[in-house]
């Protein structure tokens, strides 16, 4: 899949756009109360407005088109939103640039409202294309499939859930699906916006049960949502129906999807994504590992096999040729040729033959695939599966069809303007191309770790112990303060996980994780211990309380005193333990120990 | 010839109960230990080391601790266990290789201060394993345990005299003042006990003194020929005389050196320093946490820590005192060692100490929280310059380089219990730049059985 952008080249140059020509589908023009500036973004066009603020079209100082988002100034305005605010986007700044709107920047605003800062991915939302277009193409439909699951991977191994994910948070690019908008929905949703606006986040027929029921949300809501959008995306309908908030919830609680039609593996995906149990539906790395080929395993049974070399998928990934639909080219070519930024921000897929601005000096718009767009408005035709690699060029005149009704500003792009010419264009596509197989085969490593190769019952010894990667701090003495004066943990041996039973205690949701633990005061005093048990966290972020089999440790400490037990947990198929949080004594400092 | 040293159950007695297997298994043949090599387990005539990993999982059990002999230069190892070892002991948080019998083989003492004695919960325990061509297994247990007393926190010996601390016995029935227990390897009987109470030991046993810290056996100034202890207790408040809860400087630290320790049965003779009598001290300095003792020719030197020490104009950088004494001169206080302006506060210069007097007098002074991310260091320091003094670094962020310092005749033992999680032993030549790492399941040493190092290098010697 070349769902590969190139981002970030240069765009100093030339004459920054005018406003006058905002005036294409999803693109607004500002109205009067809008500001000419937020922050050193100057603000060209609104991208969309919701209960929870306004997205602007924005050009960045170095002359860059980003998306800005600004929060409401009435949900800003509440008691320690913004530093949640900001701490959920410096967290989704860590999400790999792979299928998401890279986040880009956050800040506040002079009105005192915070802001965050994205990729603008030019293209159609997957809602606006289905409600306008219908249904996706078999071809196009798997691209946003795999798209959208490895956006979740990359969301998901940042230790982040999206909350959000509904078709109009998809974005149909030249490039590939994107996924935007995620990363602050955990900050808007823990306002007290249900009263005040009359919203709740996430949009109803996009919630998954647990949501609806009030209970903590896991990435398994997002996948719950990928299965509901899929199934959306390949029927032309949503598998709940139409309705309003309480319909849809009721329909949601008590009766299973219509998923309607879907080719296989997509059928079998999207039933599994649904399922009512959060612990039952499959990760992002299971969907994205069963879209490229590899089959997925069912909670129960073991694993996917580790025989097959992350590198082969990656490279079956890679094959994985994205199909726009047929109407989204032009569009999002108009989106940019109105404001004069289709010339110097590429957002062409790598693989396309570039324009040659020597020969088309008056073409503004980035080059197109050879195939013959549809008419505007009309859906799109069948297209063959691709037999082209993605390593060769799509090749062919390259129809200028975007360029009547824009102007090109006078003295803008004289040959090689954009600062790409089309040999280093041609060095950008490969390396963004192998940019993409890293990341992938990252990805895929990252699911391919060391599975617990013993399911079997808990005992003494080392066989049901999973063999650690990486640097962890198994072994190693941890403390709060002091290394004189204060108690210290040691987690002495590497969790023993993938268990079904743990003395009497056997899982609920997936396999049992025993972490033993040393606790040793060297130290004068004695020490009270924390009422609060660690916490661990799995290898996607989310927190799992221990479970009652796990040995409690004592109130008190005194000086000399060592006590040894066990923390279990209770996983869900495929997690592995990452590192357990918390204090060990009672006004101690939080310690994380990484044990896997 | 290497020795088996997995234990049999049978060489395994208590010493306060069966003593008189003792005399049966002392009269093996006489061994090949013809070398100078003082700490020369196997008779090879080539120094070894001893390793403790006091929470490793040997056998699967959870806590139980392991040590390994490393000989030589690591070319070849073996663990040590014995089979009475139980969960949550920590067997190896001390260890020592000397000379206890008089077979000129190195002999091994283990403490595993955690072990439940006759019903008492973290009593502690002690094994003398004999080394040479004859081995066998002595357990040492106080003769009244005591749970949470943790008898074996704490190691020394002088020839066939082997002391051990138990520095959180409630003594005389104060809450941790601490306790040591002497055993006359060459006589059966049971061990003796000295507190603070004991006639003739200056001071009095407080709460949470925690005498029997650290312990060192040598020339101190007694009568020539006879062994001195050397008791710290770096929780001692700087209180004046009498007892006293509380009040005073907390936890300043003091030394108490008891002389003709073996032959004493009455009253002791004895002389204790206050951290302040010899330097600046404030609370919390510690004096007394790690001490060390090496002699050469009629001098005897000994060194103790004081951690949080506050010296170089630097609080709780830590310091170093040395003590000598020959036959002559009774012990008083010679230079102090800190780390100077270069110190910070809790590198922890002197959490560990090592002497050797082969090649020169040289202290080694662990700094196992040395840098910003906790790396650690040994601090070289020769006696008679220390200004030539050096710092040993081979270790990345958090191995806790100097956790424990040994010597193996003049080749620097540095235990590094955090490198790798399971830990290392770095060992050092003389001349080395670069020193050998050794861990279990590298080269000939072992990796446990049906187990995981945890803390492989927490105690060396």
């Amino acid at each position: 899949m070349d769902n590969v952008a190139i981002r970030g080249t240069d765009c100093e140059e030339g004459n920054l756009p005018g406003e006058e020509d905002v005036n294409r589908p999803g693109v607004e023009g500002l109205r009067s109360t809008d500001p000419e500036r937020i922050g050193a973004y100057r603000l060209l066009g609104r991208l969309g407005e919701g209960g929870m603020g306004t997205v602007y079209l924005a050009l960045a100082p170095a002359g860059r088109p980003v998306a800005l988002k600004v929060v409401k100034a009435e949900v800003a305005v509440e008691d320690g939103f913004a530093a949640r605010f900001h701490a959920e986007v410096d967290n989704a700044r860590r999400v790999a640039s792979f299928c998401t709107a890279q986040v880009l920047d956050n800040g506040t605003g002079d009105d005192n409202r915070p802001y965050m800062v994205t990729e603008y991915i030019a293209g159609t939302p997957l809602s606006r294309q289905i409600s306008e277009h219908g249904a996706l193409e078999p071809g196009t439909l798997h691209g946003v499939a795999l798209g959208v699951a490895a956006a979740l991977a990359a969301i998901h191994v940042a230790g982040l859930v999206h909350r959000d994910l509904k078709p109009a948070n998809v974005i149909l690019s030249m490039s590939g699906p994107r996924v935007i908008d995620f990363g602050i929905a955990r900050a808007l949703d823990s306002t007290h916006s249900f009263t005040r606006s009359g919203e709740v986040l996430g949009s109803p027929g996009w919630w998954a049960p647990e949501q609806v029921q009030g209970l903590d949300i896991t990435p398994a809501a997002d996948i719950f949502a990928w299965g509901c959008l899929v199934a959306y995306a390949g029927n032309g309908r949503h598998p709940y129906g139409r309705g309003d908030l309480l319909t849809m919830a009721t329909r949601l609680l008590n009766s299973p999807p219509d998923l309607g039609a879907l080719p296989a593996p997509l059928n079998d995906l999207a039933r599994r994504a649904t399922a009512m149990d959060p612990y039952q539906r499959p990760t992002a790395q299971d969907l994205l590992i069963a879209l490229v080929g590899g089959g997925i395993a069912a909670p129960s049974s073991p694993a996917p096999t580790r025989a097959d070399p992350p590198t082969l998928i990656a490279s079956d990934l890679l094959h994985e040729s994205w199909q726009p639909p047929a109407n989204v080219e032009p569009d999002s070519t108009q989106t940019l040729s109105a404001l004069n930024l289709g010339a110097r921000f590429p957002v062409s897929p790598p693989i396309q033959e570039p324009a040659d601005p020597a020969t088309a000096p008056s073409t503004p718009a980035p080059p197109v695939p050879s195939t013959a767009p549809a008419p505007e408005g009309s859906p799109s035709p069948p297209r063959p599966e691709p037999t082209t690699s993605p390593s060769q060029p799509f090749t062919g005149p390259v129809p200028a069809r975007a360029s009547s009704g824009f102007r090109l500003p006078a003295g803008s792009d004289p040959p090689g303007a954009e600062g790409t010419t089309p040999r280093r264009r041609w060095l950008f596509a490969g390396l963004a191309v192998l940019a993409a197989l890293a990341v992938t085969v990252v990805v895929l490593l990252n699911l391919r770790g060391p599975d617990p190769d013993d399911r079997g019952e808990a005992r003494a010894g080392s066989a049901a112990f999973t063999g650690g990667t990486g640097a962890t701090d198994v072994g190693r003495r941890v403390t709060t303060g002091s290394f004189l004066e204060d108690p210290q943990l040691i987690i002495p041996r590497t969790p023993a996980c993938g268990l079904t039973v743990y003395r009497n205690a056997t899982p609920v949701r997936g396999r049992l994780c025993a972490i033993p633990w040393t606790l040793v005061n060297t130290g004068a005093e004695a020490a009270r211990l924390s009422r609060t048990p660690l916490t661990l966290l799995d290898d996607v972020g989310t927190a799992h309380p221990p479970e009652s089999v796990s040995t409690e440790p004592p109130a008190t400490l005194p000086p000399g005193a060592k006590v040894d037990g066990v923390l279990v947990y209770d996983l869900p198929p495929s997690r592995k333990p990452a590192k357990l949080t918390g204090t060990v004594i009672e006004g101690g400092g939080e310690i994380e120990v990484r044990v896997s | 010839m290497r020795l088996l040293l997995s234990l049999v159950a049978a060489a395994a007695i208590t010493w306060s109960s069966t003593g008189s297997a003792w005399s049966d298994a002392a009269s093996a043949p006489a061994a090949d230990c013809t070398g100078t090599a003082t700490s020369d387990f196997d008779g090879d005539g080539v120094d070894d080391i001893a390793v403790g990993d006091p929470f490793a999982d040997p056998g699967g059990l959870a806590g139980a601790g392991a040590v390994h002999v490393l000989f030589g230069r690591g070319e070849d190892g073996k663990a040590v266990t014995v089979p009475e070892t139980e969960s949550g002991d920590g067997f190896g948080w001390s260890v020592r290789l000397a000379r206890i019998d008089g077979d000129g083989c190195a002999d091994l003492l283990i403490g595993a201060p955690y072990a439940d004695v006759a019903g008492y919960r973290d009593a502690g325990a002690v094994y003398v394993v004999h080394g040479g061509p004859d081995p066998r297994t002595i357990r040492l247990v106080s003769p009244s345990p005591e749970a949470d007393a943790h008898f074996g926190w704490s190691l020394a010996s002088g020839e066939a005299l082997v002391a051990a601390g138990a520095p959180h016995e409630n003594a005389d029935g104060v809450a941790d003042s601490g306790a040591v227990y002497l055993f006359d390897t060459e006589a059966s009987g049971e061990g003796r006990r000295i507190s603070q109470e004991s006639k003739g030991v200056t001071g009095n046993g407080e709460a949470g003194d925690m005498f029997g810290w650290s312990l060192a056996i040598g020339r101190l100034g007694g009568t020539p020929g006879e062994p001195d202890l050397a008791v710290g207790s770096p929780y001692e408040n700087d209180d004046g005389t009498g007892p006293q809860a509380a009040g005073g400087r907390l936890d300043v630290g003091a030394l108490t050196v008891i002389f003709d320790v073996r032959g004493s049965r009455s009253e002791y003779r004895n002389k204790k320093w206050d951290l302040r009598e010899i330097v600046d001290a404030g609370a919390g300095d510690r004096f007394g946490y790690a001490m060390a003792y090496a002699e050469e020719g009629d001098v005897g030197y000994l060194a103790v820590s004081a951690p949080l020490g506050d010296r170089g104009g630097v609080r709780d950088s830590g310091l170093v005192q040395l003590f000598q004494a020959s036959s002559t001169l009774e012990i008083a206080p010679a230079a102090t060692f800190d780390q100077g302006p270069e110190g910070a506060a809790g590198e922890g210069y002197g959490f560990s100490l090592a002497f050797t007097a082969s090649g020169g007098v040289r202290l080694a002074v662990g700094v196992p929280f040395d840098g910003p991310d906790r790396r650690g260091g040994v601090r070289l320091v020769p006696v008679d310059d220390p200004a030539g003094s050096r710092l040993v670094t081979q270790s990345q962020a958090g191995d806790h380089f100097g956790w424990a310092v040994g010597f193996s005749g003049n080749r620097l033992v540095v235990g590094a219990p955090d490198q790798a999680g399971a830990g290392t032993v770095i060992l050092l030549g003389r001349n080395d730049a670069q020193g050998v790492p050794l861990s279990p399941g590298t080269g000939k040493i072992p990796a446990l059985d049906g187990g995981a190092s945890a803390d492989f290098g927490a105690a060396v010697g």
